[in-house]
């Protein structure tokens, strides 16, 4: 009754304790069982959200404040607060490109290899193992800055270059969280009886499995869009991102560091933009996890 | 992912060498991980020698720097036998690294043993003092954090975790600002160690809570609790030590991870190392030495990560296991 009354009247959010980590939350007119509903119940998760909103729906608005601002707007030279503010957008709207393509390749390969290395001892399997292996043999960073020094002449190094680098090297932890989900569901009863009553692996999978790990999915590439923007903006610090025609706030710090302007806004705002979006990710990605785990809990006690 | 400096760590990844089957006999279990980290090993060499010598034209990428005189640019062509065919040169490549031959530095004419010794030195102790510090920090929180979920110490565990979500290279940039403010010298080497320490120990000691958290719901220690042994017992005894052992096993399987760090705080903090010499020698077209610098590397992070699973899964630690 509670939950209906809440859900008719969203103004008045009632406070009431997590079921994750007893904290207070708000009641929110969402549905409670959902993931997102319960998600969106932990106070963390919600500010987590509402931060990278923002900062999304700024870098987004980035051509329309341009052309605003357009009289009083010099990309290259100046360092005025909005100029340097306006380029914090620019940039942000290029890192977050590199983030989404990146993390959208390797969620698509990722979850292929995964779910087909879900059965042990198969090619996808020991693929993966040895894959995994090989990451955790190198510094993946020093691979990465090779790969992108000696990109050849006629692949010009931009964002879509560095967003394919960086696929693939997630594509492994991506498949590796895949494959233990789709491991896991798969010793479940459910999937026993489906399989006993005849249902075809295909749709044990589709109508099954795969519903049951995409929180998971979606939580291990929220985790993967931190990464991708952690190390996008690290390798443009070391100078071995994409050209400074399409600059990023890894671009934006290297400049404010080789310029000894370190201790200016050229280099607080696109440090800060990257502080808070790698954050709010982290805490969405920890938040979901907590969520996930929760309901697998929950759903065995039953 | 791994996959860089200070990441977020995607689960699972460094489990995946946990699904072998423990009901084998031991020294089969050695002998094949031994193969796997060899081939692993192999791949991760075969990689770096394909982006190192096949993309981009090697020749081309070393004559665009015109500090290399020609007698060393044919000197380098013929220790990376650049004339050959690339299968071929593959195939020789696999025979020097074999022997030993890692060829000469393009820019200084010096042996690429010695530019990638003489660097890792610094390298070395920058990340055995990021391991003892960080280690203990790490040790530390997590002992302090664990045992008791959503108490005050549990909360203060937050900022450890969200310090690990933030890109190395701005915190060891923060470091670097505060250490000019206090008039310490930025490139100074107790300012880089605290950096790489403090990043790495929050990382581990989130992971050491998840750790015992884990240890603490497993059905041995509920048994041992329902057999009536005193708290402290249990937790000494049954959760500390097993959490103790996964974590020195995953200090060392992150061994290249530290690497990577290194590379990032010795770019910011100005310092001579392996991460420098790579870098210069990446933006200077030195490809010998960028080579060199993998076949070098790579074997160290691969045996120690093989020496420490097989310390854990194999009882050297004087854990017993299944």
């Amino acid at each position: 009754m509670a939950e209906s009354e809440t859900l008719r009247r969203p103004k008045h959010a009632a406070k009431s304790l997590s079921p994750i980590d007893g904290s207070t939350v708000l009641r929110l007119p969402l549905r409670p069982h959902t993931l997102l509903g319960r998600l969106l119940r932990q106070r963390s998760s919600l500010v987590a959200l509402c931060v990278l909103g923002f900062v999304v729906l700024a870098c987004l608005s980035y051509s329309a404040l341009a052309w605003v601002f357009r009289g009083s707007f010099n990309l290259s030279a100046t360092t005025t607060t909005s100029n340097v503010l306006l380029r914090t957008l620019r940039a942000g709207l290029n890192t977050m490109l590199v983030a989404a393509t990146a993390v959208m390749l390797a969620g698509i390969a990722g979850t292929l290899l995964g779910t087909a290395a879900a059965r042990r001892g198969n090619w996808a399997a020991r693929a993966l193992t040895t894959m995994s292996r090989m990451g955790t043999s190198v510094p993946v960073l020093a691979l990465l800055l090779t790969a992108l020094a000696f990109v050849p002449a006629s692949l010009p190094r931009s964002i879509w270059t560095v967003s394919i680098v960086l696929a693939i090297v997630l594509v492994v932890p991506l498949a590796c969280c895949v494959r233990d989900a789709v491991a896991e569901c798969n010793d479940r009863p459910f999937i026993h009886g489906a399989r006993a009553a005849g249902v075809s692996e295909t749709r044990i999978l589709a109508r099954h499995v795969m519903p049951n790990v995409s929180g998971i999915i979606v939580s291990s590439m929220l985790a993967a869009a931190a990464t991708a923007i952690m190390t996008e903006s690290t390798l443009s610090f070391l100078g071995f991102g994409a050209t400074a025609s399409t600059p990023t706030w890894g671009t934006m710090l290297r400049q404010a560091e080789v310029a000894a302007n370190l201790r200016t806004a050229a280099a607080w705002a696109p440090a800060a933009a990257l502080t808070l979006t790698t954050l709010a990710l982290a805490i969405l990605w920890h938040g979901l996890r907590e969520t996930c785990s929760a309901r697998a809990a929950e759903e065995a006690a039953r | 992912m791994y996959a860089g400096p200070s990441t977020v760590e995607i689960e699972g990844c460094l489990d995946a060498h946990r699904r072998a089957p423990d009901s084998l006999p031991a020294p089969y279990l050695v002998l094949r991980r031994l193969l796997g980290s060899v081939a692993a090993m192999a791949a991760v060499l075969t990689l770096a020698f394909l982006l190192v010598a096949a993309m981009s034209g090697p020749r081309v990428a070393m004559s665009a720097n015109t500090d290399i005189s020609t007698a060393r640019l044919d000197r380098a062509e013929a220790d990376l036998h650049l004339n050959e065919p690339l299968v071929r040169r593959y195939g020789l490549w696999w025979r020097d690294v074999i022997s030993g031959k890692l060829g000469t530095s393009a820019i200084s004419g010096e042996s690429v043993w010695s530019v990638v010794g003489r660097a890792s030195w610094p390298t070395l102790q920058l990340i055995a003092v990021g391991i003892g510090l960080g280690g203990s920090l790490a040790l530390l929180a997590g002992l302090v954090t664990s045992l008791r979920p959503r108490s005050i110490q549990d909360r203060a565990a937050i900022p450890l975790m969200l310090a690990t979500s933030v890109p190395l290279f701005l915190i060891a940039i923060a470091l670097r600002l505060i250490a000019e403010s206090l008039d310490i010298a930025p490139g100074h080497f107790a300012v880089a160690a605290l950096c790489l320490a403090a990043v790495t120990g929050a990382a581990w000691s989130a992971a050491y809570r998840d750790n015992v958290r884990t240890i603490l719901s497993a059905d041995y220690v509920t048994l041992a609790y329902a057999r009536g042994l005193p708290r402290r017992h249990v937790l000494w005894r049954h959760v500390h030590c097993m959490a103790l052992v996964h974590f020195v096993e995953r200090i060392i399987l992150q061994l290249g991870t530290l690497v990577a760090a290194a590379i990032v705080v010795e770019a910011v903090f100005a310092r001579p190392g392996l991460g420098t010499t790579l870098q210069n020698a990446l933006a200077n077209g030195d490809l010998p030495v960028v080579l060199g610098w993998f076949v070098i590397v790579v074997p160290i992070i691969v045996f120690a990560g093989f020496a420490a699973e097989a310390a854990v899964k194999f009882g050297a630690l004087g854990v017993r296991r299944g």
